[in-house]
């Protein structure tokens, strides 16, 4: 008759796991006569799951908060290299130079397509004058150096790996969201081609586009939820509907999300025009 | 080596920040509002990359980064043990959770309240912000970060004992809390033992006897 009393002390160990063996063994054969003390084991177990899902759930990041502790995260990233530098007692010996430049090389080299004759040194200068947090920024993938190898492609243009719209769906696989490539065709721009570029250890689609005199556009379709580009862009409204936008080495780059579904523009033109263009284009 | 140093720096600085809402839940949580909360994971960020060589590649980086913000919390964010005389002591009746019945038990549980899920959720962070603090924590670390009791005990700096009784008074308060709110709602009837507060002893035989003697 007692024995509620006498288990009631092992109920919550029993419901955390932190019951010996032998302990859990004596206390469930209690629990299999005694209808209250199944509750009880059930009450808890319900609470400490409400309760957990009560601090994982309701966690919304806003962008601002993002930032700040990326920038936080930078700086200490920075500091730290600056005391490694300083404990070397050399700007840079060749011994990081040389993987580093390699490395450098290995980043900017893929893809590359350059059968247009735009600005190639806007981007990459000389690998070996590539300093060390230049480097830790292309290694690093933030969103931001995202965003400047974004611009990067568009700039060189990319080998197109196909220019058949019909071969687009094949690759929904790889980028992990539903492709279809905006049509510029009210802007007078037609699809050349497009390829697979990598994005934050992703892969993107990008779609080239050529317009009148000899202008292109790219525009890249990605897993918004995954690529966050957003967060290092400025947001505006056009036509209700907001539009992440920015400037990058003289390219304006403005971006929309569809469902989850990343849209963004590269382009030779100004921001407010690139940003209208990709709002009207993607429905 | 700096190359792989600057690689996993950056690597590390991204898994870190995809854990950046997961750390604000909890933190909101410990300190009850958002700028601090933020200003606590934004110090756990920093100390993780700080002792980021400490941390295992391949191993529970949530796990790490939650240890750190709750000892961080501990740290700096307490304003002291002063609620600790009021509500701690050993637990005065084993059988405290016999205050509802086990009907009542399961209405609070039970997958017909689902529809109210979302308030009850909202009605558990309010009861949990209204535990005193020493309470909250260790309730956060055993069931939001699933520690042990001897993982508790450590991080928190107090015999096993003062855990599991924190734990269960903790416990004792937030049951007794929805308990409340599922009268108020209607999920459960009244019975003869409410109205006594969940930290009231109940009387034994009282409890038995509307049970009629079951057990």
């Amino acid at each position: 008759m007692s024995a509620c009393r006498e288990v009631s002390p092992y109920v919550e160990p029993y419901v955390d796991g932190e019951l010996e063996p032998s302990q859990a063994a004596l206390f469930e054969q209690h629990l299999q006569r005694c209808g209250v003390c199944q509750e009880r084991v059930k009450l808890g177990a319900a609470l400490r799951v409400s309760v957990r899902r009560s601090a994982r759930g309701a966690s919304d990041v806003s962008a601002a908060f993002e930032e700040r502790v990326r920038a936080a995260l930078a700086a200490e990233r920075e500091r730290c290299e600056q005391a490694e530098r300083a404990k070397r007692g050399t700007p840079l010996g060749w011994g990081t130079v040389l993987p580093l430049a390699a490395a450098a090389a290995l980043v900017l080299g893929f893809g590359v397509w350059r059968n247009t004759v735009n600005k190639p040194t806007v981007l990459g200068a000389s690998p070996l004058s590539t300093s060390i947090s230049e480097s830790a920024a292309l290694a690093s993938a933030d969103v931001e150096s995202q965003l400047e190898q974004l611009v990067a492609n568009h700039i060189r243009g990319l080998a197109p790996q196909f220019t058949q719209l019909a071969m687009v769906r094949q690759l929904e696989p790889e980028v992990g969201v539903p492709l279809r490539p905006p049509s510029l065709q009210h802007y007078g721009a037609h699809f050349l081609g497009g390829s697979m570029v990598p994005l934050r250890g992703r892969q993107a689609a990008a779609f080239s586009y050529g317009a009148a005199e000899g202008r292109r556009l790219t525009v890249y379709v990605y897993d918004a939820k995954k690529v966050p580009l957003r967060t290092a862009l400025e947001v505006r409204v056009v036509q209700n509907a907001p539009v992440y936008v920015g400037t990058r080495h003289g390219y304006s780059i403005a971006a929309v999300e569809r469902r989850g579904v990343g849209y963004a523009l590269a382009a030779d033109m100004d921001d407010r025009e690139s940003a209208e263009l990709i709002v009207r284009s993607v429905h | 080596m700096a190359l792989d140093l600057l690689a996993n720096t950056a690597s590390f600085e991204q898994e870190a920040m995809s854990h950046l809402g997961g750390l604000l839940a909890v933190g909101l949580r410990l300190t009850k509002n958002r700028a601090d909360a933020e200003d606590l994971v934004q110090d756990t960020c920093m100390k993780a990359m700080r002792a980021r060589e400490h941390f295992q590649p391949g191993t529970n980086m949530r796990a790490w980064l939650l240890r750190i913000l709750t000892n961080t919390f501990i740290n700096r964010y307490r304003r002291g043990g002063r609620e600790k005389a009021l509500f701690e002591g050993p637990s005065a009746d084993p059988l405290s959770d016999g205050w509802v019945s086990s009907t009542s038990m399961r209405s609070l549980r039970d997958p017909e309240g689902v529809a109210l899920q979302p308030m009850l959720e909202a009605e558990i962070q309010s009861a949990l912000d209204a535990l005193p603090e020493d309470f909250r924590i260790v309730v956060l670390l055993a069931d939001v970060e699933e520690m042990g009791y001897r993982e508790i005990a450590d991080v928190v700096g107090c015999p096993i004992g003062t855990v599991m009784s924190r734990l269960h008074r903790g416990r004792q308060l937030l049951k007794a809390r929805l308990y409340q709110h599922a009268l108020e709602m209607g999920i459960v009837g009244p019975e003869a033992e409410v109205g006594k507060s969940a930290s009231a002893p109940v009387d034994l035989a009282n409890y038995r006897s509307s049970k009629g003697g079951t057990r």
